[in-house]
C-alpha cells in the first residue's frame, strides 16, 4: 500500500518538457572589486542553477532570453537580472546585513527566506569565524534568537546545555537534533565520567559554513519524531571549483578565569573560628583545640597563609592553526582542509588538543549527473578535571583552611594533613585522558532527472572511537593504597541514508510549487568494552596488563534504527500567498510494539503584504510578510529499550542468574509536541531596518514519566507517556544598518522569552535531591526552586531565621519545630525572564570591528556549596569573605548569624544561597584590518591577508557572587541553576592572522 | 518517456520499501522476559539471580546483617558515619523517606517477585525430582524474605497474643506485567504471615536436597531451610521445636565448628556454615557507599570505619578470649585508632548469614 501511494504521489508532480539551451557567462564581484566565490546564481522558477568558482565566475544555461537570473549570496543583497540578448554579465553585490534573501538550508532542501513560511535561525561562518569558539555551538550564544545556551562549566569538552524554545520533556532528552551534513550525528555523551562529555567539541569550527536552527514545526517537523528540541543543521564549507585557492590562518592566545573569588586570609580564618569556637552550642570551645581535633595537624599554631582557590587555576592559552585548498574545473570541484587546535584549560590539569583533517569533492559526470563526498577525520584528546561533586575537583580545594600549607615544608611533598583530601595529589600522580577519533563522512549523488525534477541520494556515515584511560597513583585518594587504573573503549557507529526527490515548478505567473518527497533510514549502535585493574608495582606502571587484580571488567552494546517517509510542498500564489504542508512518517525500534510508527505534519501559510499593490509603491516598507504555522513534532530520546519487560544479569559470587530489570507497556512511544507559530518579517527604508517576530507556543503531552507502583508486586514504578507541559515565548531578531557609506555601521539585536509550565504529571512531584532545590510539579516551570525561605538574622540573639509559609520569621529551631507543609516554599526560578544578544560591526575601509552582546535576565541561580563555603563558620571550610559580617551582638543588623561551630546555625537548605543569576556579557569583541589588496598582491603576491585580534567572555557585569553566572553543575535533569565548585567560564584573548594565496 | 516514467517509479518503490524490517532490534545485556522462564535451565538461573539479590547491599550484602546490630547497639556499637539513615536506626528515629528502609522493603519484595515467578513456571520443568526441588528453593527464598519483612516492619510474635496486627503484604502470585505489578494489596495480620512463612519453610525442607557442591555451595539445602525454620520458632517462642530441629542439624555431621573463630568469615564455605553468600573482587556489596567492609573496617585502603564497638562491650571479654582477640582489633585506616569488627576486612571477602 505504501509502495503504491508513493508511486501515486510522484507521478502528480511529474511534468513532462525538454529544455533548449542558451549559455550565459558572468563574473560576480563584491563592491570593491573582490571577485566573490559560491554566489548561488539561479535561473528564476526552476531548480537550474550554479554558484562561482573561486574566481568569481559561472557559467549556465538558460532555457530562452526571457529568463532571470536570480543571484544571492549570505550577506549580500539579492539580484535578479533578466537575461535578454545578453550572455556575459559583470555583476556587483552590494553588501547587506538583512536576512530577507538569504538562502536557509531547511532538511532535505534549501529556501529562500523571504519565501519561508517556517522559523529558522541562521548563523553564517562570517559570523564567527573569527573566534576562537570552544565548540561550534558556542557560537550560537546570544546569536541565534530562540536557543538558550549555557555552557555549564569552564571545563574543556564538557557537555553543554542548549535548549531550542524552551524545555519540551522532563525525562527524555532535551537537547536538538544535529544533523550535519545529512547525518543526524552523534551528540550525546559517550564517556563514562558522572558529568556528561561533549561529542561536538571534536568538529572544527573552521569547516562550518553555516548552522541553521529549526524552530516551529513548519520547518523541523520534516524530522518527525526527533525534532520537539528543534534540529541544528550544520553545514560544511565546500569549494566552488576555480584556480586553486590556499588560505592559511593562525590564531594564538591567553586564557583566564572570568572571575576569581575572595576567601578568607589565615588572619581571618583563625578570627572567624575562634569566634565560631567559642560560641558553639556544644559550649565554650577552643578553636585550635578543635582545628587539631578534626585535621590532626597543628597548623593553626604556625604561620602559612595559603590561598587554596588559586591552586585551582592555571594559565589557560590556545593554539590554532588552520589551512585549506579550494578549487577545482568545470567538472570537479574540492576543497581539503587541515586543522590543529590546542587549548589549555584554565583548571590545572584540563586541556584538549584537536586535529582534524577534511576533503569535501564535487563532481560533475554529465548535465545531468553529479556526485561528491564528504570525508572527515578527527582525533581529539581531552584531559578532563573530576566532576565538580568530587573531592578530587580542583575548585574544592577553596574549602581547605589557609592556614595549612600546600606543600610540607621539610619534603617538598604535598601536604597530606589538610582538612579535606589534597587533591592536587591527582593532578600530579594521576591522569584522566579521553582520546576520541571520529569520521563524519558521507557521499551523494544527484540525477538532476529533468529541468525541474532532481533526485539525491545520500549515504553517511558517524563512526566515533572514545578511548578513556584514566589512572590514578598510590598517592591518590581514589587510586590508594596501591594504583587505580580504568580503560574504557567505546565505539559508535551512525548510519544513514535519505533518498528524497525535489521539484521545483513556476505553473503560470500566478502560482510557483517546491516539493520534497523521500526517505530517511538511521541507525545507530555503541558498544563498549571497559576494565578496572587495582594494586600496581609503583605508579610508573599504568596500564591495566601492570596490575595485580582486575576488579572491573564489561563489555555491552545498545542500538536503535529510524525507518522514516517524508514529504514536503511550497507553494507561492500570485506572489504574496504562501502554503506549505509537510509532513513525516516515522517508525522507529525504540518505540513499543504497538506503537511502532508516528505521523508528524505541519501546515503553514504565509502572506507577503509587501507585493500588494497598496503596498508596493511605499517608500518606506519594502518588505512586510505575515506567517502562522502548525503542526506535531516528536521527541524519540526515550532510551533505546524503554517499552520492554526485560530480565538481566546480577551475580553471587561466581555464579550469573537472571532477575527481571524492568517493566514495560508495549505502547510506550514518543513524547508528541504540538507547535504554534506566528510570525511577522518586516523591511523598512530599503532594508536599512529589518526585523523578524514570533511567537510560539508548544504543547507536549505523552511525557514520558516513572508511574510509581507499589514495590510489594517486585516493581517500583512503570514507564508511561503520561505528562504534559508547555512552552511558550516571543523571539525578535532587529537588523539595521546605522550607517552605509564608507564607514559602516550595523546593529544586530534579539532577544527571545520562553514561559515554561507543567500542566500534567500525574499528581506527582520529582524532587532534586537532598542538597538541591531544584524540583518539578504542576503548574509551575520546569526546575523551580523549592524550599525554606531565609530570612536573616534576629538582630536579639544571633540567631538565623526562616519565613515560614505564614510569612512570619521564625528563628531556625522554631522554624524546624513547624509542620513540613509550614515550611517549604517556592524560593526562586532559574528560568530566565529572557535573553539574546546584540551585535555592533562597524568597519572604515581595512578596519572591522565587531562587538558581540550576550544577556540573560531574570534566572535564580543556587549556589549549592554555599552550605559549605559561605555559612558562617560552621565547620572548618574556609568562607568566603562576606562571612565576615557576622551577628556580634544583640542589635546587629546583618544576614551572617552568629557564627557557632557544628550548631548549624542557618546552615539548613534555603534561599539563603539563592541569587539572581542575570548579566550582561561582552561576549565577543574581534578587531580585524585587512591590509589594502593592492599592495598585499603586489608585494606579497598573496591575495589577502587580514590580521586580528580577538576576545571571548571580555567583561560580564553581574550581581551573582560565585565564579561566573553561565553555570550549570550536572546534578541530572532537574536542577538547572545550580552550582556546585564547578569552574568559571574562561576569558580568551588571541591574536590571529589569516592569509589567501 | 513512459518507460522512463515507469523506471523512476519502480526505483522509488523499492528504494522506499526497503527498511522497514531493520527496526527489529532487541537488546543485547538483556532478554525479554517472555522468554525468561522457558525450560529448567531458565528457572535454576532464575534462582541464582534471587540469591543474586539476596546478596546485594539491601538484604544480606549490608542491611539484613547491620540494621539489627544499630537497632541494638547501646552499649555494643556507634554509627558515626555520614549516612544519616543508619544513624536514625541508631537513634531509633527514622523517618518516612529512611533510604535503607525503604531499599529492603524494595529488595525483599522484588526476591519475593522473582521467586512466585519461578513457582509460576514451574510446569516447564520437565524432570519431576528437579521440579519438586526448585519448588523448594524458591519457598525457601520466599519464606527467608518473608521472615526478615515481619521482624523488620512489623511488631514482634507476641508468644500470648493473638498476632492478629498488621504484618506485610503477603504477594503469592507472579507480577510480570502492567496488571500484576499495579494491585494495590493491604498488609496481612502478623499471623498469617508467620503461617505462610512456615508452609513454604517446611515445603523446603521436604523437598531440598541435603547438599550443594562447589561454587553453588550458596544455595539453600534442606539443612538451610532447618535452620531457617529454628530462628522462626526461637521468634515464635516455641522453644521446644527450635530445641529439636536444631538438634537434628547437629546430629546430621554434616556441619562441626571451625577451629579458628576468624575463619567462619574470612575462609569461603568452612564446615561451619550452614547458609553462606560470597563476594569475590568483581562481585561484591560495594568497595565506597555500601557493603560490610565498607562501613566497618579500618584498614590501609580499605574501609571507612562508619561503626566503632564501644568499650562496654569489648570490657565484657577476658583479654585472652578469641571473640576478642581475633573479631575485634584496633582501627589503622579512616578513623584510626577506634576499636573495629573484625568479621568483614576485604572486599572480595564472604560473608554468612546464618
Amino acid at each position: 500500500m505504501k509502495k503504491g501511494f508513493t508511486c501515486i504521489l510522484f507521478l502528480l508532480f511529474f511534468h513532462l518538457g525538454y529544455s533548449q539551451g542558451l549559455k550565459v557567462l558572468g563574473t560576480i564581484k563584491d563592491d570593491v572589486g573582490i571577485p566573490l566565490p559560491g554566489v548561488s546564481v539561479l535561473v528564476k522558477n526552476t531548480i537550474q542553477g550554479t554558484v562561482t568558482n573561486n574566481d568569481g565566475n559561472f557559467v549556465i544555461e538558460v532555457p530562452n532570453t526571457n529568463s532571470v537570473l536570480v543571484i544571492s549570496y549570505i550577506g549580500y543583497a539579492q539580484q535578479e537580472i533578466s537575461v535578454g540578448n545578453q550572455n556575459n554579465f559583470d555583476i556587483v553585490l552590494k553588501e547587506s546585513n538583512t536576512q530577507l534573501n538569504e538562502v536557509v538550508v531547511v532538511g532535505f532542501g534549501t529556501a529562500y527566506r523571504k519565501d519561508m513560511t517556517g522559523s529558522v535561525s541562521k548563523l553564517g561562518a562570517k559570523e564567527f569565524e573569527l573566534q576562537p569558539v570552544q565548540s561550534f555551538e558556542n557560537a550560537m550564544q546570544g546569536r541565534s534568537a530562540g536557543v538558550f545556551m549555557n555552557s555549564g562549566s569552564g571545563k574543556l569538552g564538557q557537555g553543554l546545555n542548549i535548549r531550542v524554545r524552551g524545555i519540551s520533556s522532563v525525562s527524555a532528552g532535551n537537547q536538538p537534533l544535529f544533523v550535519i551534513d545529512g547525518v543526524p550525528v552523534i551528540s550525546d555523551a559517550l564517556g563514562s565520567g558522572d558529568e556528561p562529555d561533549n561529542p561536538l567539541a571534536t568538529i572544527a569550527p573552521e569547516d562550518i559554513e553555516s548552522i541553521e536552527v529549526l524552530k516551529d514545526a513548519a520547518a523541523s517537523s520534516i524530522y518527525g519524531a526527533r525534532a520537539s528540541n528543534g534540529v541544528v543543521i550544520v553545514t560544511t564549507k565546500s569549494s566552488k571549483g576555480g584556480k586553486t585557492k590556499v588560505e592559511f590562518g593562525y590564531y594564538g592566545g591567553f586564557s583566564s578565569p572570568t572571575r576569581k573569588r575572595e576567601w578568607l586570609n589565615a588572619a581571618e580564618y583563625r578570627e572567624l573560628f575562634n569566634y565560631a569556637a567559642k560560641h558553639s552550642d556544644y559550649g565554650e570551645l577552643v578553636g585550635s583545640e578543635e582545628f587539631a581535633s578534626e585535621t590532626g595537624s597543628s597548623d593553626w599554631e604556625k604561620n602559612y597563609d595559603t590561598k587554596w582557590a588559586d591552586q585551582a587555576f592555571q594559565n589557560g592559552g590556545v593554539n590554532n592553526a588552520h589551512l585549506s585548498l579550494s578549487g577545482g574545473d568545470s567538472k570537479t570541484s574540492f576543497l581539503l582542509s587541515g586543522s590543529f587546535n590546542n587549548q589549555k584549560g584554565i583548571i590545572i590539569g584540563n586541556s584538549m588538543d584537536r586535529k582534524n583533517i577534511r576533503l569535501n569533492l564535487d563532481h560533475k559526470i554529465n548535465k545531468k549527473l553529479k556526485f561528491g563526498t564528504n570525508l572527515s577525520l578527527v582525533r581529539s584528546l581531552n584531559k578532563r578535571v573530576p566532576s565538580d561533586n568530587a573531592f578530587s575537583n580542583p575548585l574544592q580545594l577553596n574549602a581547605l583552611p589557609p592556614i595549612q600549607p600546600v606543600r610540607d615544608s621539610a619534603t617538598g611533598l604535598l601536604n597530606r594533613n589538610t582538612l579535606y583530601y589534597n587533591n592536587l595529589a591527582d593532578v600530579e600522580n594521576g591522569n584522566n585522558d579521553a582520546l576520541t577519533y571520529r569520521s563524519i563522512s558521507s557521499i551523494y549523488g544527484q540525477w538532476d532527472i529533468m529541468d525541474r525534477l532532481s533526485f539525491r541520494s545520500e549515504y553517511g556515515i558517524d563512526w566515533l572511537n572514545l578511548q578513556e584511560e584514566q589512572y590514578l597513583g598510590k598517592l591518590t585518594e581514589d587510586g590508594g593504597p596501591s594504583g587505580y587504573s580504568f580503560s574504557n573503549q567505546v565505539t559508535s557507529l551512525n548510519q544513514n541514508v535519505n533518498n528524497y526527490f525535489t521539484y521545483q515548478q513556476k505553473v503560470n505567473n500566478d502560482l510557483e510549487l517546491n516539493a520534497t518527497l523521500g526517505m530517511q533510514f538511521n541507525s545507530g549502535e555503541t558498544n563498549s568494552t571497559s576494565a578496572t585493574g587495582r594494586g600496581f608495582a609503583n605508579d610508573r606502571f599504568k596500564k591495566i596488563a601492570s596490575s595485580a587484580k582486575i576488579t572491573a571488567a564489561s563489555s555491552s552494546g545498545t542500538g536503535y534504527a529510524f525507518t522514516s517517509y517524508f514529504a514536503r510542498a511550497n507553494t507561492k500564489f500570485m506572489d504574496k500567498f504562501l502554503f506549505g504542508i509537510s509532513g513525516r512518517v516515522d517508525g522507529s525500534s525504540r518505540f513499543g510494539k504497538d506503537k511502532r510508527w508516528g505521523f508528524f505534519p505541519a501546515v503553514s501559510a504565509g502572506y507577503i503584504l509587501s507585493n500588494e499593490s497598496f503596498l508596493k509603491e511605499n517608500k518606506t516598507i519594502n518588505f512586510l510578510k505575515i506567517r502562522g504555522s502548525y503542526g506535531r513534532t516528536g521527541n524519540a530520546e526515550i532510551g533505546n529499550f524503554a517499552s520492554r519487560t526485560l530480565w538481566g544479569s546480577e551475580f553471587v559470587g561466581d555464579l550469573a542468574g537472571t532477575v527481571p530489570t524492568q517493566l514495560g507497556v508495549s505502547n510506550l512511544t514518543w513524547e508528541n509536541t504540538d507547535q504554534l507559530d506566528l510570525g511577522v518579517e518586516f523591511g523598512l527604508f530599503n532594508d536599512r531596518l529589518s526585523a523578524t517576530f514570533d511567537y510560539f507556543e508548544k504543547k507536549t503531552k505523552d511525557l514520558l514519566l516513572d508511574l510509581p507502583i507499589p514495590s510489594a508486586n517486585g516493581y517500583t514504578f512503570i514507564t508511561k507517556n503520561l505528562g504534559n507541559l508547555s512552552n511558550k515565548g516571543i523571539e525578535l531578531t532587529v537588523t539595521s544598518q546605522n550607517l552605509v557609506g564608507k564607514f559602516k555601521w550595523s546593529t544586530t539585536f534579539n532577544i527571545s522569552t520562553y514561559k515554561n509550565k507543567i500542566t500534567n504529571l500525574n499528581g506527582s512531584t520529582i524532587d532534586g535531591g537532598s542538597r538541591q532545590l531544584g524540583r518539578i510539579s504542576e503548574g509551575k516551570p520546569f526546575g523551580y526552586f523549592y524550599g525554606a525561605k531565609y530570612a536573616g538574622v534576629n538582630p536579639d540573639n544571633g540567631n538565623a531565621q526562616y519565613f515560614g509559609i505564614d510569612g512570619k520569621k521564625y528563628d531556625q529551631e522554631d522554624f524546624l519545630s513547624l509542620p513540613d507543609s509550614m515550611q517549604n516554599q517556592v524560593v526562586g526560578d532559574p528560568n530566565p525572564d529572557f535573553f539574546g544578544g546584540m551585535n555592533n560591526h562597524f568597519s572604515y575601509k581595512g578596519v572591522a570591528l565587531d562587538i558581540q552582546l550576550q544577556f540573560i535576565y531574570g534566572n535564580d541561580l543556587y549556589n549549592t556549596a554555599g552550605f559549605f563555603q559561605s555559612v558562617n563558620g560552621d565547620y572548618f571550610d574556609n568562607q568566603s569573605k562576606d562571612q565576615l559580617a557576622y551577628w556580634r551582638k544583640p542589635g546587629d543588623v546583618t544576614d551572617i548569624p552568629e557564627p557557632r561551630l557544628y550548631s548549624g546555625n542557618g546552615s539548613m537548605k534555603s534561599s539563603r544561597w539563592v541569587q539572581d543569576g542575570s548579566y550582561l556579557r561582552v561576549k565577543a569583541v574581534t578587531l580585524s584590518y585587512t591590509i589594502p589588496r593592492n599592495w598585499v598582491s603586489s608585494n606579497l603576491k598573496m591575495e589577502n591577508l587580514m590580521v586580528y585580534m580577538s576576545a571571548q567572555n571580555l567583561f560580564t557585569f553581574t550581581k551573582y557572587n560565585g565564579y561566573d553566572p553561565e553555570v550549570s553543575t550536572y546534578f541530572g535533569g532537574v536542577n538547572l541553576g545550580h552550582d556546585f565548585y564547578t569552574p568559571p567560564q574562561a576569558k580568551i584573548i588571541t591574536f590571529g592572522v589569516n592569509a589567501t594565496f | 518517456m513512459r518507460n522512463k516514467i515507469y523506471l523512476i517509479s519502480l526505483f522509488t518503490a523499492f528504494l522506499f520499501g526497503s527498511c522497514v524490517k531493520n527496526l527489529d532490534i532487541n537488546p543485547e545485556q538483556n532478554i525479554d522476559a517472555s522468554v525468561a522462564l522457558e525450560n529448567a535451565e531458565d528457572i535454576r538461573s532464575a534462582l541464582i539471580g534471587t540469591y543474586a539479590i539476596l546478596h546485594g547491599g539491601a538484604l544480606y550484602g549490608t542491611n539484613l546483617n547491620l540494621v539489627p546490630e544499630l537497632m541494638g547497639s547501646e552499649d555494643y556499637c556507634q554509627w558515626r558515619g555520614t549516612f544519616q539513615s543508619f544513624r536514625q536506626i541508631m537513634n531509633k528515629g527514622m523517618y518516612v523517606d529512611n533510604a535503607e528502609a525503604s531499599r529492603t522493603w524494595i529488595a525483599a519484595y522484588r526476591a519475593i517477585n522473582v521467586s512466585n515467578n519461578i513457582i509460576a513456571n514451574l510446569n516447564k520443568v520437565e524432570d519431576e525430582d528437579l521440579r519438586k526441588e526448585f519448588e523448594g528453593e524458591a519457598k525457601f527464598l520466599r519464606g527467608a524474605m518473608y521472615f526478615e519483612l515481619i521482624r523488620l516492619y512489623a511488631k514482634p510474635w507476641d508468644n500470648t497474643g493473638t498476632n492478629d496486627g498488621a504484618g506485610v503484604p503477603l504477594i503469592l502470585t507472579a507480577s510480570n506485567d502492567e496488571t500484576t505489578a499495579s494491585v494495590k494489596k493491604g498488609r496481612d495480620n502478623i499471623n498469617a504471615v508467620y503461617t505462610q512463612i512456615l508452609n513454604d519453610l517446611k515445603d523446603a525442607e521436604k523437598n531440598l536436597p541435603e547438599s550443594f557442591d562447589g561454587s553453588e555451595r550458596f544455595r539453600a539445602t534442606t539443612y538451610t531451610a532447618k535452620a531457617f525454620l529454628v530462628r522462626v520458632y526461637l521468634q515464635q517462642s516455641k522453644f521446644a521445636e527450635a530445641l529439636a530441629l536444631a538438634n537434628e542439624i547437629i546430629e546430621s555431621k554434616v556441619f562441626r565448628l571451625n577451629p579458628a573463630i576468624a575463619a567462619t568469615f574470612s575462609n569461603k564455605f568452612t564446615n561451619e556454615t550452614i547458609m553462606e553468600l560470597y563476594n569475590n573482587d568483581q562481585n561484591n556489596a560495594g568497595e565506597s557507599n555500601d557493603g560490610l567492609t565498607t562501613f566497618y573496617a579500618s584498614l590501609s585502603g580499605i574501609g571507612r570505619s562508619d561503626i566503632r564497638i564501644l568499650a562496654p562491650f569489648t570490657d565484657k571479654y577476658e583479654a585472652t578470649d578469641e571473640r576478642l582477640t581475633e573479631l575485634t582489633y584496633e582501627g589503622v585506616g579512616r578513623r584510626s585508632g577506634s576499636t573495629q569488627c573484625g568479621k568483614w576486612k576485604a572486599y572480595g571477602q564472604k560473608y554468612s548469614c546464618n
